[in-house]
């Protein structure tokens, strides 16, 4: 049962806490260069690097928070946002 | 010229760092002091300390351009540090000069130690 | 701050810090090794062993062009890194006739094509391995992870240090394993933290591209049918045009190229020229400016047009771009600064001792817990000592491999990495059959290879430190010096271990 939870915990932080961060960071990449006057390549850049501290905090978080489920629910919750929200932007940017 | 200006540099941070460790109770006795440095003392210590790292820096960015500038400060810094724990390490009775620079720490009014009480 | 929060960061430590030590001892290692690169080349190259270059530099045209025109296939890339202070020749990178990628060296005052090279030499090598641990693309990823473990590792580490600022300065080599090597580990831990900490953010900056790929989906998402190659044009300035698959025979004058870079540049000096589609009507070249003089690696390109000498294209980096330039150029250390060389190098190495006595602490702590896991206890220590004395054996039997395997050997770079790797694996053999005593003799042996090491070049070059330092040759004064330098600490802490061994019964 241990090994069972530290796996998750792990895989949660690992890979769960890697696509909330790249999705948050290429949701803030669709997002800059529509409210601010950044230029996309800037927008990239920035965000880009913005998710090695990001990513290193959610680690943080993941490993430490206390209630492992709430832990997936949050990366979990984050990425599907930010993927939904990058698609929409997406399309409704094609459909113009 | 840029080496000397490097030279005193280093020479500056370790000595720095020696005086900032000192500061410290457990290194002062090391290096042969007696008890620990009191407030008057470890005031004095760290401020020269400060100083000592000051002029490192401005003998660094005199030297060199704004960004291998501040690498060197980080560096050397870094440096220094390390040259005074490894001192204090193998060698820590290098540093009983250096006690000097913190004074008698007499005319401290919250001290209680008087020259006179010590036979 | 609240104990669980505490225990947490502690569990997390010690479980990074004994499943991926090993790895990040190897990064760290490879990486330190890397600073002096260029350096190691010249001593693993003899032929490249040139005076340093004048500070203006002879005519492309006269030394190298002839070269790629006779050399380069048609249609191909080409590539001419420009000689600097570091490297004092010129290096060529081609695609032959065959298909082949080729590199070769030119002297830049006579325009010959140097000998060889023969080996892959420390940029061909331990470069490399520090960022893809030659596994190609898995490697990357592997490498990034541990980058990402070496950040938590920095940041629980603070936080679980009870008395950071009361023990900053306290080394106590005399006490026992546990207690020595826990403060070696605080120490080099804590005094170079600002720069573990800068150095594996920066490495790890240098690859958003490849470790946060989907960006530019984001935002270019409806402005561009190519957003990979609009961002990388409008970023890092990667110009392009397709070939117009018809030949043209001259070539336009590069000196020329080179010196309107220059001007428009307003002076520094060019490091680095590529040409595409060699031959071609549409071919073109791009000139780039060096990297010496400043800690940002900058991306500052002239483009021309190949066969009449147009300036079609210039790039300079936006200011977003210029601090992941300048973070960028804090990792690769391309800059000319010797004392900063060194103290990155001296740095680099604090890394290793810290992740090293991080791994010894642990095991010399686990040692004395009567309920430890004997086996696991076992393998760990073997990976330690493989990736601790083993990697330094290894290293050494690569540079060794350099001198003793005959020039004419064909295939020779590849065997040179193969004796490394060969080598690698005997230590981890060995360490898994001598338990802890692997220590000592592996510690014995790196001290002979050193020293063999540096005979060697003495015996075969007939440049001992000395001399070289007296024919201009710091590089190889340095490296030898270094090397003599490791076989006697080895044999220092090698008599020491048979004391201690020798105490124990």
């Amino acid at each position: 049962m241990k090994n069972a939870t530290l796996v998750s915990r792990v895989a949660a932080a690992v890979f769960g806490g890697y696509a909330a961060t790249a999705s948050g960071v290429m949701l803030l990449a669709a997002l800059l260069p529509r409210v601010t006057p950044l230029a996309a390549a800037d927008a990239v850049v920035l965000t880009a690097m913005c998710g090695f501290p990001a990513y290193l905090l959610t680690l943080l978080w993941s490993f430490s928070h206390s209630d492992l489920r709430r832990v997936w629910l949050v990366l979990g919750g984050i990425t599907t946002v930010s993927a939904l929200t990058v698609t929409a932007l997406a399309v409704s940017g094609r459909a113009v | 010229m840029a080496e000397a200006l490097l030279t005193m540099a280093g020479m500056a941070v370790y000595a720095g760092a020696a005086l900032l460790a000192l500061s410290q109770p457990a290194h002062w006795q090391a290096s042969g002091g007696k008890d620990a440095p009191n407030r008057r003392q470890r005031l004095r210590l760290r401020s020269v300390g400060a100083c000592l790292y000051a002029v490192a820096g401005v003998a660094l960015f005199a030297r060199d351009e704004i960004g291998f500038a501040s690498l060197l400060c980080l560096l050397m810094a870094i440096a220094g540090t390390f040259a005074t724990a490894l001192t204090l390490a193998l060698r820590p009775r290098l540093l009983t000069s250096l006690r000097g620079i913190a004074g008698s720490g007499m005319f401290n009014p919250s001290s209680t130690h008087r020259r006179s009480d010590t036979r | 701050m609240r104990t669980d929060f505490r225990d947490a960061m502690h569990r997390l430590h010690t479980g990074v810090g004994v499943t991926l030590g090993g790895l990040l001892l190897v990064i760290f290692w490879m990486g330190t090794l890397s600073v002096f690169d260029r350096e190691i080349d010249r001593w693993m190259m003899p032929e490249t062993r040139l005076s340093a270059p004048h500070a203006t530099l002879s005519s492309f045209d006269n030394t190298v062009l002839p070269h790629v025109q006779h050399l380069a296939a048609p249609g191909t890339s080409w590539r001419v890194s420009l000689a600097s202070a570091r490297t004092p020749f010129h290096t060529l990178r081609y695609t032959d006739a065959d298909g082949a990628s080729v590199r070769r060296h030119i002297d830049p005052l006579r325009g010959e094509l140097l000998d060889g090279p023969h080996t892959a030499g420390a940029s061909g090598f331990f470069f490399p391995f520090h960022f893809s641990l030659h596994l190609g693309t898995a490697g990357y990823w592997i490498a990034g992870l541990a980058g990402m473990a070496m950040l938590v590792l920095i940041v629980s580490g603070v936080l679980i240090h009870r008395r950071l600022l009361a023990d900053f300065f306290t080394f106590r080599p005399s006490r026992a394993l546990p207690r020595a090597s826990l403060d070696a580990h605080n120490l080099t831990g804590v005094i170079a933290l600002p720069f573990h900490f800068m150095i594996t953010l920066s490495g790890l900056v240098i690859f958003f591209a490849i470790y946060f790929p989907a960006t530019w989906h984001g935002a270019y998402a409806e402005t561009a049918a190519h957003p990979q190659q609009t961002f990388n044009l409008e970023a890092f300035g990667s110009w392009s045009r397709p070939a117009a698959h018809e030949s043209v025979g001259n070539v336009a004058s590069v000196d020329a190229m080179i010196a309107e870079a220059r001007r428009l540049w307003g002076g520094p000096p060019a490091d680095q020229v590529r040409g595409w589609h060699a031959g071609d009507a549409a071919g073109y070249i791009a000139v780039r400016r060096s990297f010496a003089n400043e800690v940002r690696r900058n991306v500052d390109v002239v483009f021309f047009d190949a066969a009449n000498g147009e300036r079609l294209y210039r790039h300079t980096a936006s200011t977003v771009v210029k601090v992941q330039r300048f973070l960028a150029g804090l990792h690769f250390l391309q800059f000319d600064h010797w004392p900063l060389r060194w103290l990155y190098f001296a740095a680099g190495l604090a890394g290793c001792v810290m992740i090293g006595s991080g791994l010894l602490f642990w095991l010399a702590a686990r040692r004395r817990q009567s309920r430890a896991n004997r086996a696991g206890l076992h393998v760990v220590t073997a990976i330690a000592v493989t990736t601790t004395s083993g990697l330094m054996n290894a290293t050494l039997a690569f540079l060794v491999a350099n001198k003793v395997l005959p020039v004419t050997l064909d295939g020779r770079a590849g065997t040179e990495m193969q004796v490394f790797f060969i080598a690698w694996a005997v230590m981890f053999a060995h360490a898994l059959w001598r338990g802890a005593r692997a220590w000592r003799e592996q510690c014995a042996l790196v001290a002979g290879l050193a020293i063999g090491a540096a005979t060697l070049n003495w015996g075969m070059t007939g440049q001992h430190p000395i001399a070289a330092l007296q024919s201009d040759m710091p590089a190889i004064a340095g490296v030898d010096l270094m090397l003599l330098a490791l076989g006697f600490s080895a044999a220092a802490v090698t008599r020491r271990l048979s004391r201690n061994g020798a105490a124990d019964g």
